[in-house]
């Protein structure tokens, strides 16, 4: 019976290795398989080769590439998008940001539009920051618990005291600023032109009134815009499908000046989200 | 009614009507009458009978120096019964040699009425020995000044020529002990025809030696640089702030007999003046001036050369022509290229490497596009530069190699159309911003952000050092011996005791505190709460029991020993014994433990 579970563990790992082993080959030939059709002139079909990729996995070469063939066909409001895919996993590659700059050039949208790329308060800094958080929070503690002395008498103890509340404060609006910034990225979407529509990719795209297609638009804003998700109170998405089954989500410009109701196939988020 | 306010109205009538239509007359005066040489007096000028300011001339007198503007007093007062007012104009009056000075009358109109204020005169003695020695200390002290901090302007040449540059220096001298804050305002160049550079970082030296005193100088090179023919001053001012002491009666003049430079007190600024330089800006001969002559001026050379030898027609190549040496590089132009009918070039681009402050010394290259029109063995011909060299007084040109350049035949070239900057910036952008990458690098599986404060091994931590945090509260508070530190914290008193024993000589004081703390160190080490009841006897068996050597306790009891003899039998003991005492006391406690 032992021996039994033994194998079965064994040939589960080798099972489970292999298939890693021939995803990663898979996604590497079809890969190579869209710098292929790229390099023969074939953009369309490199650029599917690539979005069914995408849709499994990611890396920043695939989505730079994706955006680079966007551009080439000049629609310019996916590069970007894809862009910032490509900027969300590597974000120390230049050239990246440089071409990320170009194409919402392109899209007419101001580079105010994008997310603040500081990266001391970036959504990703903001592990180091509840780390640095932790430590100087629970150093304090055992400090003070170590000495045990109330009210502290000693110029040292409160200079240490003062030391360590000011890095602390310091600290904690950095968790604060980059944890924005990370609520702030799960609610980015960039505006699309649907990609059936027969329409100028460089038309604007209208935040309606009301949830529908009849209705009138609050705003246009050029293909390329970063917009963001409103939140009911239950921190979810603010959806309407309609009887059609048609998704429509409210949004917010950046600072909050433009609202107003898309369908979903008008945006796509920068991460990975359930919508 | 009149009769109620009769009294009141004739008071009023009585009181102001004095006041009103008095007589106005003026008197003039020297206070004192007579001074030296070194003193001043007020010259005064008083209207009675009005308030109103008077409006005249004061006549000029040769030899006198009047202040402007004067002081003004108005005062109004009874005398005898009677009020009289008056206002009284304060002019300080500083001789300029000696003899008997007198101010004539002169118009004065008060109220709209003209009177003339009388004459008055000054005698002014020759300076006492007094003044004489005040005047050579003032003198002494604003030479001591001038030594304290001073500008020292250099320049290699006292002549340059119309648009040569020259590297000068401005050296800004600040004697050690003179208690400068902050460098206010860095030196400023006054006097005009001559333009200079931006004054950058300074060069900070320290331990200079100048008349017999240390100084800490900083300085400033800069390029100098003649603008305007003809002989100009140039001189360098400078501000610094230095603290002075808080006296408001102590002249800041005299900063080195009062001394008022150390210690706390305000800061005043205090200006600092260079030497006067007499340059001369002469004019650029006319004989001997290329035609290619375009303002270089200095000792330089050029040299040239192509990025390609070989490349076909329309294709750019880049030609870069590198003026070096020590010369105006801000006004040099770029050197012209006589290409004929083969090439076509556009601006050149300037980039300077050498010093960028100056831009005296260095390297400029001017880089130019120059793309071929036709196919064959083409020749970029050479690049000729003219210069004046200020040592030598002469023009010189120079010429650049010619290179050889093939050119094959390629796609039909046709000249660029002009665009628009619009259309510019609407072109594809450069392509190498746009390269495909052939490898796919890291894959990562979804595209998310996790929040740490969801993570359960965040929480996890947070439990162990919550809980770890607890256990070392309860440590904590079960290791705590209240007893203990109670003794401990009053052995840390008596050794307060003991210092400022120490401090005051007080000998029996002293003895005192050291016999309590001793006994109370061997308590605590020995765990026996009350040791100052103990004889010598019970100490040493309690030392023993401890483990403690024979010299420790010995040494211990020859302390205590002595203790009891100076506070108990008040035997004498010198201050640097007790001094002694003490740090052996210390060195023998630090064994008990």
């Amino acid at each position: 019976m032992k021996k039994e579970i033994q194998k079965f563990l064994v040939f589960k790992f080798i099972l489970i290795f292999s298939s890693q082993l021939s995803l990663g080959d898979s996604r590497d030939k079809l890969f190579y398989d869209a710098v292929r059709a790229e390099a023969s002139g074939d953009l369309k079909r490199a650029i599917e080769i690539y979005s069914n990729i995408s849709s499994d996995t990611n890396s920043a070469n695939l989505h730079a590439n994706l955006a680079n063939l966007y551009f080439k066909i000049e629609d310019y409001a996916r590069s970007a998008l894809h862009f910032r895919k490509a900027i969300w996993i590597d974000p120390q590659n230049r050239d990246f940001s440089g071409n990320l700059s170009l194409a919402l050039e392109k899209s007419g949208v101001s580079l105010d539009e994008i997310s603040n790329l500081n990266q001391n308060f970036s959504p990703r800094s903001q592990t180091y920051w509840i780390i640095l958080l932790t430590i100087l929070l629970w150093s304090g503690i055992f400090y003070v618990i170590y000495n045990l002395r109330f009210p502290l008498k000693s110029n040292t103890a409160l200079f240490v005291l003062a030391i360590w509340l000011a890095s602390a404060v310091y600290v904690f609006s950095g968790f604060i600023k980059s944890r924005d910034e990370s609520s702030r990225l799960n609610r980015e979407i960039i505006a699309l032109k649907s990609s059936t529509s027969a329409e100028d990719s460089t038309a604007g795209i209208p935040l309606r009134v009301f949830a529908g297609n009849g209705s009138t638009a609050n705003t246009i804003v050029p293909p390329g815009t970063s917009l963001f998700l409103d939140l009911n109170d239950n921190g979810l998405p603010r959806v309407h499908k309609n009887q059609s089954g048609e998704k429509w989500f409210l949004v917010r410009s950046r600072y909050g000046a433009n609202k107003g109701w898309i369908q979903r196939d008008e945006f796509d988020p920068i991460l990975d989200l359930d919508l | 009614m009149i009769e109620k306010y009769q009294s009141f109205i004739l008071f009023l009538a009585g009181t102001i009507s004095p006041i009103l239509f008095a007589e106005i007359r003026i008197e003039t005066s020297f206070s004192p009458p007579t001074i030296t040489a070194a003193n001043t007096s007020i010259y005064k000028v008083v209207v009675h009978g009005s308030q109103q300011g008077p409006v005249g001339s004061l006549p000029q007198v040769k030899g006198l120096t009047f202040s402007s503007p004067p002081r003004t007093l108005r005062s109004a007062s009874f005398f005898n019964g009677v009020p009289t007012v008056r206002f009284e104009l304060n002019f300080t009056v500083k001789p300029q040699m000696e003899g008997t000075f007198v101010v004539p009358e002169w118009k004065i109109d008060v109220e709209n009425r003209s009177f003339t204020a009388p004459t008055a005169s000054l005698t002014v003695l020759p300076p006492s020995q007094k003044d004489k020695i005040e005047q050579a200390q003032k003198r002494q002290e604003q030479a001591n000044l001038q030594q304290a901090a001073f500008l020292e302007f250099s320049c290699p040449r006292s002549f340059l020529f119309q648009g040569e540059t020259l590297d000068a220096n401005i050296s800004l001298f600040l004697w050690d002990r003179l208690p400068v804050t902050r460098i206010e305002q860095i030196p400023q160049k006054k006097g005009s025809g001559i333009s200079i550079s931006e004054l950058g970082q300074p060069l900070e030296q320290r331990n200079v030696k100048r008349f017999n005193r240390s100084y800490s100088v900083y300085s400033w090179n800069f390029a100098l640089t003649g603008a305007l023919i003809g002989t100009h001053q140039i001189t360098f001012d400078s501000f610094i702030r230095v603290r002075v002491k808080n006296n408001r009666n102590s002249p800041f003049s005299s900063p080195f007999f009062n001394d008022p430079f150390f210690g706390f007190g305000r800061e005043e600024g205090l200006k600092v003046s260079s030497n006067t330089l007499n340059l001369e800006i002469r004019p650029l001969p006319s004989r001997g001036r290329p035609s290619n002559f375009q303002g270089a001026i200095g000792n330089l050379s050029i040299r040239s050369f192509p990025d390609k030898d070989r490349v076909s027609v329309g294709d750019p190549v880049r030609l870069t022509c590198i003026i070096s040496g020590t010369g105006n590089f801000v006004a040099i132009p770029a050197p012209k290229l006589a290409l004929g009918n083969d090439f076509t070039t556009s601006s050149p681009a300037f980039s300077f490497e050498g010093n960028e402050a100056t831009k005296l010394t260095g390297a400029q290259s001017f880089e130019y596009i120059i793309t071929p029109l036709r196919a064959g063995l083409l020749e970029i011909p050479p690049v000729s530069f003219s210069y004046f060299n200020p040592e030598s007084v002469e023009f010189i040109s120079q010429k650049t190699d010619s290179h050889p350049l093939r050119v094959d035949p390629g796609q039909e070239w046709t000249p660029p159309v002009m665009v628009s900057q619009e259309a510019k910036t609407k072109s594809t952008p450069r392509k190498d911003l746009f390269q495909t990458e052939s490898d796919p690098g890291k894959w990562i599986g979804k595209l998310d952000h996790s929040d740490p404060l969801k993570m359960t091994f965040f929480w996890v931590i947070q439990l162990i050092l919550f809980l770890f945090s607890i256990i070392l509260f309860i440590i904590r508070l079960k290791g705590r011996n209240p007893k203990l530190e109670a003794r401990m914290q009053k052995e840390k008193h008596l050794e307060s005791k003991l210092r400022v024993a120490l401090k005051h000589n007080d000998v029996s004081g002293f003895h005192q505190a050291l016999r309590r703390r001793i006994r109370l160190r061997i308590g605590i080490a020995c765990d026996q709460a009350n040791t100052s009841a103990l004889s010598s006897s019970e100490i040493v068996d309690l030392l023993h029991s401890k483990g403690y050597s024979e010299k420790v306790v010995s040494e211990i009891l020859e302390v205590l020993k002595v203790c009891d003899n100076m506070q108990y039998a008040a035997a004498s003991d010198e201050p640097n014994n007790i001094e002694i005492t003490f740090q052996r006391t210390q060195t023998i406690l630090k064994k008990i433990k």
